[in-house]
């Protein structure tokens, strides 16, 4: 439970340094999604309970910043942190390429919910050929940049400590 | 199994819940949602909001207000400018006169305006315009004049720096580069100092701005340094000049010649 508040707190972390610094680090328009690398990481050590609820609080409270797609954000990380809950053990390896390949797929799970929504709500398909394959990719290097960089600090007892 | 998915199922049919319907009805659901649980959340992003909007505003007039303090600035050399040039110079005639046309390859070019004897202008009258010296009248005909602009290479002045009081002769190349020569090497000219017409000068009143310094070019071995300038007045963008109905009083130059020959 102590385990579960602390990620909650760390991830306040994170959802006040997408709204502060979010902007700041877009490339062409993309602006990167801090909030997904911090679900992935948390949903795996942590319990699927905690992380569902944790990732909604969060996917809602993003969305309340961009309100024209609320619900969606919410509906996306609750799916990843499920995800990566359940079927993190079966791959659970710390090797970089497995790390990268699961945070690849997130982001993909992530973008296709939201392209499909950009292309039912606006027939937009300039998005699902510009900007989708730069989402994808830029967001899952922040991903995986975060995704280490916690597991570095989570191995250091900086902020969680994982052994209960 | 079923126990073990149904929180997840849930917030899956919540977040499900709060998609439906329109913009306009989800818009709606969020302002509820951000004035009653997320509250503390919404009103700490409105603040974050206000202080970035603060820091740009912020950004916005300091950069206004150095606009602001560079043309208070421009106007305290013009305002001094003007407290320098002499009454006299005040009361001289003048004729204003329109540029006509450019006579000469392009960097030894001089100007023709639309004004001659007939108006009274002479040859060696000063030639200004709003920013500063133009140049001197070498040529008359009865309703045209040709200028010899301060960027020909033929042109002299005596010049002096407003700032440090020091003397010297304004000349320019045949590159249309402009100098202030003869500065003595120990004399604390700097750039950005505004060269004005000095006393020393034959054909202009003293006080008239010229332009400012833009490199000082100390010469190794040499008793002098010179100053490369950047002219107030820009001869391309000039449509009309001032030309001043002045002579310097010949009697002191006849009295030299007189006490030279004499000798």
């Amino acid at each position: 439970m102590m385990k579960a508040v602390g990620y909650y707190f760390l991830g306040i972390v994170f959802l006040y340094a997408q709204m502060l610094m979010g902007d700041s680090l877009s490339i062409a328009g993309v602006v990167p999604n801090l909030l997904l690398g911090y679900i992935i990481f948390m949903s795996t050590r942590i319990s699927l309970n905690a992380s569902v609820v944790i990732a909604f609080l969060f996917g809602l409270a993003f969305d309340l910043t961009y309100p024209y797609h609320l619900g969606l954000g919410s509906m996306a990380l609750v799916l990843i942190a499920a995800l990566v809950n359940v079927y993190h053990p079966l791959l659970n390896k710390e090797k970089p390429a497995y790390v990268a390949l699961g945070v690849l797929l997130m982001n993909l799970v992530f973008f296709v919910l939201f392209s499909l929504y950009q292309l039912v709500a606006y027939h937009d398909f300039g998005f699902l050929v510009l900007k989708f394959p730069l989402s994808l990719i830029y967001n899952s290097v922040i991903s995986f940049v975060i995704v280490s960089v916690l597991a570095f600090f989570s191995r250091l007892g900086f902020y969680v400590r994982d052994e209960e | 199994m079923i126990r073990k998915y149904a929180l997840t199922v849930v917030l899956l049919v919540v977040s499900i819940a709060l998609f439906l319907g329109d913009r306009q009805a989800r818009i709606h659901r969020a302002d509820s949602i951000g004035k009653t649980v997320y509250y503390p959340f919404i009103q700490s992003i409105k603040i974050l909001d206000g202080i970035s909007m603060l820091k740009k505003q912020n950004l916005s007039l300091f950069q206004h207000n150095a606009q602001l303090q560079l043309r208070l600035r421009s106007l305290e050399e013009q305002l001094l400018t003007l407290q320098e040039i002499p009454d006299a110079a005040t009361d001289i005639n003048y004729v204003v006169a329109n540029l006509v046309g450019f006579h000469g390859e392009f960097g030894n070019r001089n100007i023709i305006i639309d004004q001659g004897y007939l108006s009274g202008i002479e040859v060696n009258n000063p030639v200004i315009c709003s920013n500063g010296v133009v140049g001197k009248i070498i040529l008359t005909a009865a309703n045209h004049s040709v200028i010899l602009p301060v960027q020909h290479p033929e042109f002299k002045l005596g010049v002096l720096d407003r700032k440090t009081r020091v003397q010297g002769l304004l000349e320019s190349s045949a590159s249309g580069k402009v100098f202030m020569s003869m500065i003595p090497s120990d004399a604390a000219i700097a750039v950005g100092d505004t060269i004005i017409t000095s006393n020393l000068s034959r054909i202009f009143p003293r006080g008239f701005p010229v332009g400012f310094v833009s490199k000082v070019v100390k010469i190794p071995g040499e008793g002098y340094q010179k100053a490369e300038l950047s002219t107030f007045v820009n001869i391309s963008s000039m449509e009309q000049v001032i030309v001043l109905l002045y002579k310097r009083d010949s009697d002191f130059d006849d009295l030299i010649e007189d006490e030279s020959r004499g000798q």
